[in-house]
This record gives C-alpha cells, sequence and structure tokens, in this order.
C-alpha cells in the first residue's frame, strides 16, 4: 500500500490547522468578550487547541489514506473516522486526471483523479502524490491495463475467463504474460518521460500562433463576471474617473444621470460599454493563453492524453473505446479564419468537475479539415467492430462554410467543390445538413421579437422607477428590423444529419457546435413538443447518450411525423447495432473458448464484461456509492445471464416501435 | 400492447403535492395576518396568498386532471415507450439494454391511495430516471419484474 506525499500531509496540515485555529482564535474572543462565557484565559487556549485538532485531523487523514494500483484494480481505503475501502476496476475507469495548479506545482505535489462512469463525484482522487507517480498511475491505469487486458484476449488467454472476475486464478495467468509485454509496467524508469510507451505518437500540438490565434477569438462567459471582481480592489476609482473623464459624475448619482444631455449620456454609455467588452476580452485573453499554453496531445494505443497549461499543468486521459459523443466547435470568428475545436465526450465526469464541464478539449484550435479528420480518427476508434466507415457525415459542416476550400489538403476538398458552389449560390441550402423546418424560423422571428417586447416593457417600468428618460425603453425595438436575419442564422445553423451509424446534430451561431453521437451509445430517445412548438406543430427530438457532459444531442423544430420517424429510425439502428457489437462479442468469446481456456460455466457472451461500455451495474452510481465491488457487479451480470442461451427476444430487423403513435397528442395541439 | 393508462386515483397523489404547496402558502398568509404584517401598498397578506394557494390548488386540479389524461406508456418489444406531460409533450422510448436498475417506490400519499410507482434508471445524462406514477401495486410489481427480465435479457452495453 502506498501513501501520499508527506509534503502534501504537511502542507494539509498546516493548512487545516490554520483553518480551525483561526476559527478558535475568533470564536474564543467572541465567547469571551461579546458574550462573556467563558474566561479571557480558557478562550486563549480554543487557538492553539483547534490548530492541533485541524492539524492533527490531516496527519491523521495522512496516516489512514492508503492506495494501491494492482494490474486490475486501483484499491483505496481512507477515512479517520468512518472507514472507507474502495475498489476501482481499472477497466471500468473513464478518465484519469492529473492537475498541478500553481501551488501544488511550485511544491512538486499533482493530484490524481480517478472518473468512472457511476456516481456524483469523482471516483477517486488523491491529493496529492509525487509527479512522477501521478503520472505512473496515469499510464499504468489506462494504456497499460488496457493493452495487458487486450493481449491477454489477444493471445487466446481467455478474456472470458477475466471477465467472470472470479478473483486470483484467471487475472494472475494473464497477469504473466502481460508483465512480459509490458516491462514498463511495474514503473522501472519512471522519470524520463520519453522512454516509458513505445508507441506513444503526438497527434497534435498547439503552435504559438494557434495559441496567439485562440487566445483572441475564443470567448470566454466566465470573463464577463471579472472586471467586476476588479472593482473592489480599486477598480472602483478607475471607473468612476473614466465616467467622469466622459461627462458623467458617478457620485452624483442616478438622477444627476438624468439630467445630463442625451449625446453625453449616450456617449458615455457607449465608452463605458467599449471599455468592458475590452476588458472582457484583454481577461479572456489571458485566460485562455494561460490555460492553453503548450496543449498537446498524444495517443497511446487507443488512448488519448492531452497536457496544457502555463501556470499550472493539467493532463487527462481520454480511453477511445468510451467515447460517447465528439462535439466539434467552432464560433463565429473561427469559423471565418477556417479553424475548429474538438471535444471528446465520455461519461466519465460529474458535471462540472473536470474538463470543459464534462467533456475534454482534444484540440482547443486547429485547421478545420485536420479537426474534422482527428474526429474521425476517434470515431472510427471508439466503435470496436469497426463498422465506422469514414463516411460523409463530417462533410456537412464543411461544405456549408465559405473558407471549406482553405484546407485543400484535406481529402474531401475536390468532393467539397460542387457543393460549394452551391451553397454560394443558395445560401440556405445546406446539402448534408437537413435544417428545422422552415416554418421555425416565423417562431424564431416571433420569439425574438416577444422578447424584445419584454424588455421594452421591463425598461418602460424601470424609467418609472428611476429617473431615466421614458424614451429608452424604446431602445430595444431599433434592432426589431434585425430579428428576421437572427432568426435566419439560427435557423441555418441549427440541423441535423443522419448516416447509418451515427446521428450528427448542429446548432448555434456565435458558437456553433456539432455533435457526433455514435447510434451505438444512445441511452433514450425523446420527442418533445412545449405548447409553443404545438402551436407551431413543431416537435424537437433529442438523443441522449451517458455522456456526462450533458443536454444530449437536440434535432430541433422539426415536424412530428419527421421527429417520430427519426425516433423509430434511431431506436431501430441502436438494435442493429447493438445486436451486431453483441455477435462480435459472442464471436471473441467462442474464439477464446476454442483457445482451450475454462469458461465460466453459463455465461459465455460473459465476454461483453469486457467491452468498453459494458457497465452493467456501476453507470448510475448515485444509489450505490461503491458499486464496483466485484462481487456486486458479478451478481448482477450472472443474474442476467441466468437464461443465456435463449436467443434474445428481439430479433434484427422487426421494426420496434412499428406502431405510429402520432393520434394520441395530434389532436390536442 | 395498447398504450397503457394510469390509475384514475393518482390524480389525487398529483393534487395532494399541490395542495401541499398551496397549504404552505396559505400559511403564509395567516402567519402574516396574525403578525400584523403589512405590505406598503396592495391587499393584506392574508388575502394575498390565500388567493395565490387558491390560484395554485387550482391549477394542480386542472394539471392533476390533464396529465392524467396525457400519460400512457407501453412496454414494447424493444423499450419503454412513454408519453406525458401537459404543457411540453414529452414522447420518450427508453430502450431495455440502456436500463440499469428498476424500482418500485411508494411515498407517503400513494400508499394512503394504494398506489405504487416504477422508476426506471438509465445511464443517460437527461431524464436519466423515469417515474411510470399511479400504478396499482400489483401492477407495480409486474412492471418491475417485466423490466428487470427484459433488461436482463438484453444485458450487454448499458452506456
Amino acid at each position: 500500500m502506498r501513501r501520499l506525499h508527506p509534503r502534501s500531509a504537511a502542507v494539509d496540515a498546516a493548512q487545516g490547522g490554520l483553518q480551525l485555529g483561526s476559527l478558535g482564535l475568533f470564536g474564543g474572543f467572541f465567547l469571551a468578550n461579546e458574550a462573556s462565557v467563558l474566561p479571557f484565559s480558557v478562550a486563549l487556549l480554543l487557538a492553539p487547541l483547534g490548530f492541533l485538532l485541524g492539524a492533527g485531523y490531516q496527519v491523521g487523514y495522512y496516516y489512514r489514506f492508503s492506495y494501491e494500483l494492482s494490474e486490475e484494480e486501483l484499491l483505496v481505503t481512507s477515512g479517520v473516522v468512518g472507514r472507507q475501502r474502495r475498489e476501482i476496476p481499472l477497466e471500468r475507469v473513464q478518465n484519469v486526471d492529473v492537475s498541478r495548479p500553481a501551488l501544488k506545482r511550485a511544491l512538486g505535489l499533482a493530484v490524481v483523479r480517478f472518473e468512472t462512469a457511476g456516481g456524483s463525484s469523482t471516483e477517486a482522487t488523491l491529493d496529492a502524490v509525487d509527479p512522477d507517480e501521478a503520472d505512473r498511475l496515469q499510464r499504468q491505469a489506462g494504456p497499460e491495463a488496457r493493452r495487458r487486458r487486450e493481449g491477454s484476449a489477444g493471445d487466446t488467454t481467455d478474456e472470458a475467463s477475466d471477465a467472470t472476475g472470479d478473483g486470483a486464478t484467471a487475472p494472475s495467468g494473464s497477469g504473466g504474460s502481460a508483465v512480459g509485454d509490458a516491462p514498463a509496467a511495474n514503473g522501472v524508469g519512471d522519470a524520463n518521460p520519453g522512454a516509458r510507451v513505445d508507441d506513444t505518437e503526438v497527434v497534435y500540438e498547439i503552435s504559438n500562433h494557434e495559441l496567439r490565434v485562440l487566445s483572441a477569438v475564443s470567448f470566454r462567459p466566465g470573463a464577463f463576471a471579472i472586471p467586476f471582481v476588479g472593482i473592489p480592489l480599486g477598480g472602483e476609482d478607475l471607473v468612476v474617473r473614466a465616467l467622469q473623464f466622459v461627462g458623467i459624475d458617478l457620485r452624483a448619482g442616478l438622477r444627476e444621470l438624468a439630467r445630463l444631455d442625451p449625446t453625453t449620456l449616450a456617449l458615455g454609455a457607449v465608452a463605458l460599454v467599449a471599455a468592458y467588452l475590452l476588458a472582457v476580452w484583454l481577461v479572456s485573453v489571458v485566460l485562455t493563453y494561460l490555460q492553453y499554453y503548450g496543449f498537446r496531445l498524444e495517443r497511446t494505443g487507443d488512448e488519448l492524453r492531452y497536457e496544457r497549461g502555463l501556470v499550472g499543468r493539467y493532463s487527462g486521459t481520454i480511453p477511445l473505446g468510451k467515447v460517447q459523443t465528439v462535439r466539434l466547435g467552432e464560433n463565429v470568428l473561427m469559423r471565418q479564419l477556417g479553424y475548429a475545436a474538438l471535444a471528446v465526450e465520455t461519461a466519465g465526469y460529474a458535471a462540472g468537475s473536470g474538463g470543459d464541464g464534462g467533456s475534454e478539449t482534444t484540440v482547443p484550435l486547429g485547421v478545420r479539415g485536420d479537426v474534422f479528420e482527428l474526429a474521425r480518427d476517434v470515431l472510427a476508434a471508439s466503435d470496436d467492430t469497426g463498422r465506422y466507415e469514414a463516411s460523409e457525415e463530417l462533410r456537412g459542416p464543411d461544405a456549408s462554410d465559405r473558407f471549406a476550400d482553405s484546407d485543400a489538403s484535406d481529402g474531401f476538398a475536390d468532393a467539397d467543390a460542387d457543393e460549394l458552389t452551391a451553397a454560394e449560390t443558395t445560401p440556405v441550402a445546406d446539402p448534408a445538413f437537413q435544417q428545422p423546418a422552415e416554418r421555425a424560423r416565423s417562431r424564431y422571428v416571433r420569439r425574438y421579437l416577444i422578447g424584445l417586447g419584454l424588455v421594452c416593457v421591463g425598461l418602460f417600468g424601470a424609467s418609472r422607477l428611476t429617473g431615466l428618460p421614458t424614451a429608452a425603453a424604446g431602445l430595444p425595438a431599433l434592432v426589431a428590423p434585425l430579428t428576421p436575419l437572427a432568426a435566419r442564422l439560427k435557423w441555418r445553423h441549427r440541423g441535423y444529419h443522419e448516416t447509418e451509424w451515427s446521428l450528427v446534430t448542429r446548432e448555434g451561431f456565435w458558437r456553433r457546435r456539432t455533435r457526433i453521437v455514435p447510434v451505438f451509445r444512445l441511452q433514450t430517445v425523446l420527442v418533445s413538443r412545449t405548447i409553443f412548438q404545438r402551436r407551431w406543430t413543431l416537435a424537437s427530438v433529442t438523443a441522449d447518450t451517458a455522456s456526462s457532459a450533458g443536454g444530449g444531442a437536440v434535432v430541433y423544430d422539426v415536424g412530428p411525423e419527421q421527429a417520430e420517424k427519426l425516433r423509430v429510425s434511431l431506436l431501430d439502428r441502436l438494435d442493429n447495432a447493438l445486436s451486431e457489437r453483441r455477435r462480435a462479442a459472442r464471436k471473441r468469446a467462442r474464439r477464446a473458448a476454442a483457445g482451450g481456456e475454462r469458461v465460466g460455466p453459463s455465461r459465455a457472451p460473459a465476454a461483453s464484461d469486457e467491452e468498453p461500455g459494458g457497465h452493467a451495474e456501476t453507470a448510475r452510481g448515485d444509489e450505490h456509492r461503491e458499486p464496483q465491488h466485484d462481487g456486486s457487479d458479478a451478481a448482477t451480470s450472472g443474474e442476467g445471464r441466468a437464461n443465456d442461451e435463449t436467443e434474445f427476444q428481439w430479433v434484427d430487423g422487426v421494426d420496434p416501435d412499428g406502431t405510429p403513435t402520432n393520434g394520441h397528442h395530434d389532436d390536442e395541439g | 400492447m395498447q398504450l397503457q393508462t394510469l390509475h384514475p386515483r393518482v390524480r389525487l397523489v398529483w393534487i395532494a403535492s399541490t395542495l401541499v404547496s398551496a397549504g404552505f402558502l396559505a400559511g403564509f398568509g395567516v402567519a402574516g395576518d396574525a403578525f400584523g404584517i403589512r405590505l406598503p401598498v396592495g391587499p393584506s397578506p392574508l388575502a394575498l396568498f390565500g388567493g395565490l394557494a387558491a390560484l395554485v390548488g387550482l391549477m394542480g386540479v386542472v394539471f392533476a386532471v390533464l396529465r392524467y389524461r396525457v400519460w400512457g406508456y407501453e412496454v414494447r418489444d424493444d423499450s419503454l415507450y412513454l408519453v406525458r406531460g401537459v404543457l411540453t409533450r414529452r414522447v420518450s422510448s427508453v430502450p431495455f439494454v440502456r436500463v440499469q436498475h428498476v424500482d418500485t417506490r411508494r411515498g407517503p400519499v400513494e400508499r394512503a391511495v394504494g398506489l405504487a410507482s416504477v422508476v426506471v434508471y438509465t445511464a443517460g445524462s437527461r431524464g436519466a430516471d423515469i417515474t411510470v406514477p399511479g400504478l396499482t401495486p400489483d401492477r407495480a410489481t409486474e412492471l418491475r419484474e417485466r423490466l428487470r427480465e427484459l433488461a436482463a435479457d438484453s444485458d450487454y452495453d448499458a452506456v
């Protein structure tokens, strides 16, 4: 069993001690002076007592925390008072993240986080270990463990027996061979990053130029708040002076403001907004630069690993077999410059705990053609049945863009040429993507107008309460002529595209996101119609996956019949894709069984446990805070396998949802 | 299998749940009145909150009736099919392969009127838990067992 880094224990102890100590200090003063419950001399003791308690707890935590990474699982034992022992099978691990924020980095520490699909928070956090150790963990839990599993399947040491999870015997057999083919597994020469894994290739590395472009064009919503954060730190003065400069004395108050002549007021407002936006942009530039400095994406076997950061260093792994959705992002500036970003969504992250709200940026900015190429590679690698064909699904987003021809280097530039001219002459037509129904555009116009109207009403109310001129309430109405354009842009950038293998959806003008959802990853399909949509006889289809980025891919505002058709066809194709995967898994299992190794009785397709997506029990972990015990896992899957040999009730090709279901609700629209 | 409707008494469960919030509102009004609080403008707190409570209660009844009319579910060959939603009509399909586990649940009000719910969990990110309310306990158990069997049959890729 290993311990965390002692230095981290010392830091935590100091921190915990100071926290409780200061609490004791202030609490003691309060009790002695204000409340006069305690004599002063006793109260004075509270501070050191608090310090000792806080520090002691942390020291205890350090001594009671241990972890062990074996070939099959990560075992973490922790807890000062209540003890907790958690076993995480490595094949269930979705991502392994190593973060070294500035302070930890200065102290030579790294925090390792193991994410699984289950649970509402990170499954295991090692805070903190030595950076080399973090590296070892990341490597050993990821590509090396996977290669070992594959290796044992490959040389017919029988995946199935492995997956039955009957403990010590089978794994030790395969383990022996594993040590053979992956000598680095036992962490001999950890210090040298180059030497450890032989087949690591750098897939992407941000260039200085790209980093500068990225910083300039990326737009961080969070940056909006930051100028306000600066205000208490003396920024206030600056704002007031700036306003005075353009003739507004903020100290004179709002009344005064109302008495100013309109031109000064308007100029002041414009200047203020401009200054604010500039500040937001600068903050955004700096943050982006710091975040993505030295971004680098490598591929080791079937795993991607990124590294980034100037002040703090962050890295994370993305097993390709666990990719739920691939998301391409292009904001309006990136589109103009011919760049795109790529994010990969897995089931691993608790919302907001890591990455970009549940997904990992795999390419922050790259030439669009290259990014699409990589997206295709990722998708192809994510399906182990090899059914993914480099179909035209990604051509759509390319073809509709003006600068598609700038990346002539990529393979499909020629094919685009015709479509491109078509797209230019009839800008609405997008050959691959199917836009929302025509009438949705009118709906958007109406929606924007109603929104503007509400803002007007709000301003009118405000002008009554404050001294603002009533005419200001009419200002938003000036934007009204732009609503058709906005509606058109919204409409045009929304759309979907169906292929045999996936569903591609797209939305957003300012930040366009194209999501590619492999059909075999679908969880549920939802057709929804709000009362407003029913008024226009429109419906939206949500294809939900287990991706922890949330949201699912949404096909907006299509006709109800089309929505229903899409729902049925998605379920159909899910069915087909799963049968195919099942067949492939069975074939693998049979081949393994033919290899002469014993297979668990009545559990022939047990190899499915080995599948990347093969969570039988753990994916919904809220109910089971420790769902990963071998035993419970085997129990559920075992239950399911009781009638193994009976053919699955639903056979390929049978229309699963044949009955049309419209009648039920249409009459109420 | 036809689209199944819920048990009519489920309306009572829904109404009861809105009555609780309406009761809270009314409570505010009564309390405000008892302490003699007056708003600078407008009606007395009792009238204001009483009115709100009545409105919420009424809406609750109307919605319960409408929701009951809309709700339907069907166990199809390979998926659980649900229609629900008053303002936003939602039609969802939950393939059995994706079912993680199935619970039956009986809240206090449900027990009082002799009903139960079945909760179907998936690993999905949106609407991951799907509740089928308004089932008699027998029917709930039966549905749960059926779903469990179907899910187990197709146990392959849950995520």
